[in-house]
């Protein structure tokens, strides 16, 4: 890798959360010898935008984010310096790799050593630039072959969704219902439930997204605008109620319907978890939260495979604010990819 | 802040076997790694205890189907204090004058698809203490910050020692054989160094237990520890009617194997009830299980083989000795003692562990 690493670059920075997100020419590339051991810069191919970027964008969570920011937490590119000292087992200059929601783990607390890599070190600049740093330990390496642009929402929508129908302990010929099946997750969801040998109820509204979802394995379709009593479609669309439901939302309706929905001994995976749900019915409710390293493994080593294509957009990094429009707006079926 | 600074000689004692077969040496002129040369990551520790196990002396014999390193300094289950970490070592989680464990995994890479999955001590790069690199049979031996176990300040050195290795293997096995209290566990070998550990964390885990090993000094050992029932080997005509009659006719729930030979899994397929679980932890070099395939399915019984542990199963293990519910029975002895030693293993002629003072 001899192409010179530039000073500065193009950046989506939010300054100041009343404020539109400026897109910067001039905003600085860490150089190598600011690399910390362990410490990789990748020159990113394209960058995924999540529903989550959106909130962190509107200040949504109790926990804010550092400003001024760089958002965004799904990219591909390919490593090009690493830090003195860094270690030599980790990936190297030149791999093709992913950056996750989570950036890095410590490895060593309990957590970590059970197989949860849930903890973060520091809140890290995102995806929304041309280079980003990452940790040689943490990034994940794509699969020859997988596709860019659609390779990138795996890193995130794809791998959380997988994880989640893991969770869901369904096997072969068995009901999942997907809420928010149009959606970014959601219609990586119906995939790789396809590809696991389950039966898809898709949930969702739009003829648009109906028939992608459709095309995309899903076997049966409920419209939640157009249903009068949506539990009683869904329990009629599969023999009495599903064996698992995936809730990619954090509104607590579809998690509610989905407690009075789901057959007895039922597992409800909840990807983001909302307020205020009854316990009914043997179910077990499971707050699902990304994945691991291995998980993000799989989950892109199936994409790979050609089991599950990402239906994504390509937009261009200036059109930042209004991508965060258009998905509040509702209006974005699949994924948006950003090309750096 | 001030750091503790610590002396760090060049040369020390060290016992080191020169190739497989031959006698173990201990030398007073092995080299030290000077700190300067540790690389990130690594850590130089003063070990003041170390446990033997028999893998050592299988090490020194250099009689199993994976061959070790040679010369080999061996030894894994080894207590000291951390006197240097390499420079430009990030985020160590232990400090310099920490009191830590060495077990057989001496490190796990923590990237390869077995670390992921949780199977750190299957890792693909695995270093192994006593095997593939250095162990702990020495005064100085280079270890790994990421890897180490720290030592609860209310758990002596010379106790924890064997925790490191016996105890978290009969730990794990017992942790992943499917019982619930109250439920059977036969533990062949229950009287050796691995044995009468098993037999702790298996009342601990409220089990109940058939200890099964031979002669008068290891049956009052096991019946002291808690087995609920024994059963001698060397005296019973039909261990598999022996067991079936402790356990209402039905055979015990799961049996973990820790004998280094073949004989502790004869029968075992057969005193197991439907839906048992031989969890396989002893290493005969050259040995096969010999289970009757007819059985093995038709009671649906299921064979593990659990090997060693993972970072967080020895972080248990050692916590439920720290509390006092496992203590390890064993003679300490010195490093200079370790010839005897493995001639003692070698005649069967040890109950409990050995434990070396290193000096």
């Amino acid at each position: 890798m001899q192409t010179p690493i530039p000073l500065t670059q193009k950046a989506a920075v939010l300054e100041d959360y009343d404020k539109d997100i400026v897109i910067k020419i001039d905003h600085p590339v860490v150089q190598p010898s600011e690399l910390k051991p362990n410490e990789c810069l990748i020159k990113l191919e394209y960058s995924g935008v999540c529903h989550s970027d959106l909130h962190i964008r509107k200040a949504d969570w109790s926990r804010k984010s550092i400003l001024p920011l760089v958002g965004g937490h799904e990219g591909i590119g390919r490593i090009v310096a690493i830090g003195d000292h860094s270690h030599a087992g980790g990936a190297k200059i030149g791999d093709r790799v992913g950056v996750k929601w989570i950036g890095g783990v410590c490895g060593r607390c309990e957590m970590c050593r059970k197989g949860h890599e849930s903890c973060e070190p520091n809140p890290l600049h995102g995806t929304f630039q041309e280079y980003v740093v990452s940790f040689v330990d943490y990034v994940t390496p794509i699969p020859e072959g997988l596709d860019g642009a659609s390779g990138t929402p795996i890193l995130c929508a794809g791998m959380t969704v997988y994880k989640a129908l893991k969770q869901s302990k369904c096997s072969i010929g068995q009901w999942v219902a997907i809420s928010g099946a149009g959606g970014g997750l959601g219609h990586l969801a119906v995939q790789y439930a396809a590809a696991m040998g389950l039966r898809v109820l898709a949930i969702d509204t739009g003829e648009a997204k109906r028939e992608m979802v459709l095309k995309l394995g899903a076997e049966k379709w409920v419209d939640f605008k157009e249903s009068e009593d949506l539990i009683k479609d869904v329990k009629a669309a599969t023999d009495g109620g599903p064996q698992a439901a995936i809730i990619a939302a954090g509104d607590a309706r579809p998690f509610n319907q989905a407690i009075m929905y789901l057959r007895s001994t039922g597992i409800l995976v909840a990807v983001g978890m909302p307020a205020g749900a009854g316990l009914l019915n043997s179910l077990t409710i499971v707050g699902s939260a990304i994945g691991s390293q291995q998980d993000a493994a799989e989950a892109l080593e199936i994409a790979a495979l050609g089991k599950v294509k990402c239906q994504y957009e390509v937009r261009k990094l200036e059109d930042i604010n209004q991508i965060f429009s258009d998905l509040e707006e509702g209006k974005v079926a699949g994924r948006i990819v950003i090309k750096l | 802040m001030s750091e503790p600074t610590f002396d760090i000689p060049k040369i020390q004692k060290a016992a080191v076997v020169a190739k497989a077969g031959s006698t173990v040496q201990v030398r007073n002129d092995q080299p030290v790694k000077s700190p300067a040369d540790l690389a990130p990551g690594e850590c130089l520790v003063k070990l003041h205890f170390t446990g033997v196990c028999h893998t050592d002396l299988h090490a020194a014999l250099g009689d199993w189907p994976v061959k070790p390193m040679i010369p080999l300094i061996g030894g894994h289950e080894g207590v000291g204090t951390i006197v240097a970490i390499g420079k430009n070592t990030s985020h160590s989680p232990v400090k310099l004058g920490q009191r830590v464990g060495i077990k057989w995994v001496a490190d796990s890479c923590l990237n390869c698809e077995q670390c992921r999955k949780g199977h750190e001590q299957n890792c693909y790069n695995v270093k192994l203490s006593g095997y593939t690199v250095d162990g702990t049979f020495s005064q100085y031996v280079v270890s790994y910050v990421n890897s180490v176990t720290p030592i609860p300040d209310n758990l002596e050195s010379a106790a924890a020692a064997s925790i490191l290795c016996a105890g978290v293997t009969v730990y794990r096995a017992l942790k992943y054989s499917e019982t619930s209290p109250g439920e059977w566990i036969v533990l062949p070998g229950a009287g050796g160094g691995l044995g009468h550990m098993a037999i702790q964390y298996a009342k601990y885990m409220g089990r109940r237990v058939i200890a099964i090993d031979g002669g008068e000094e290891k049956r009052k050992l096991c019946e002291e520890l808690g087995a609920d029932a024994w059963i001698d080997y060397t005296v019973s005509q039909d261990i598999v009617a022996d067991v079936k009659k402790i356990t209402d006719g039905r055979g015990a729930h799961a049996a973990v194997v820790t004998t280094a030979s073949s004989s502790g899994y004869v029968q075992a397929v057969d005193y197991l009830r439907e839906n048992g679980h031989l969890m396989a932890v002893g290493l005969p070099g050259d040995a096969k299980l010999d289970a009757s395939i007819f059985f093995t399915v038709f009671k649906g019984i299921t064979i593990h083989g659990s090997y060693v542990g993972n970072r967080q199963d020895a972080v248990e293990a050692i916590d439920i000795a720290a509390s006092g519910a496992v203590k390890c029975h064993y003679q300490l002895k010195k490093l200079s003692d370790i010839e005897q030693v493995y001639n003692d293993i070698t005649n069967g002629k040890v109950a409990g562990r050995i434990v070396l003072e290193v000096v």
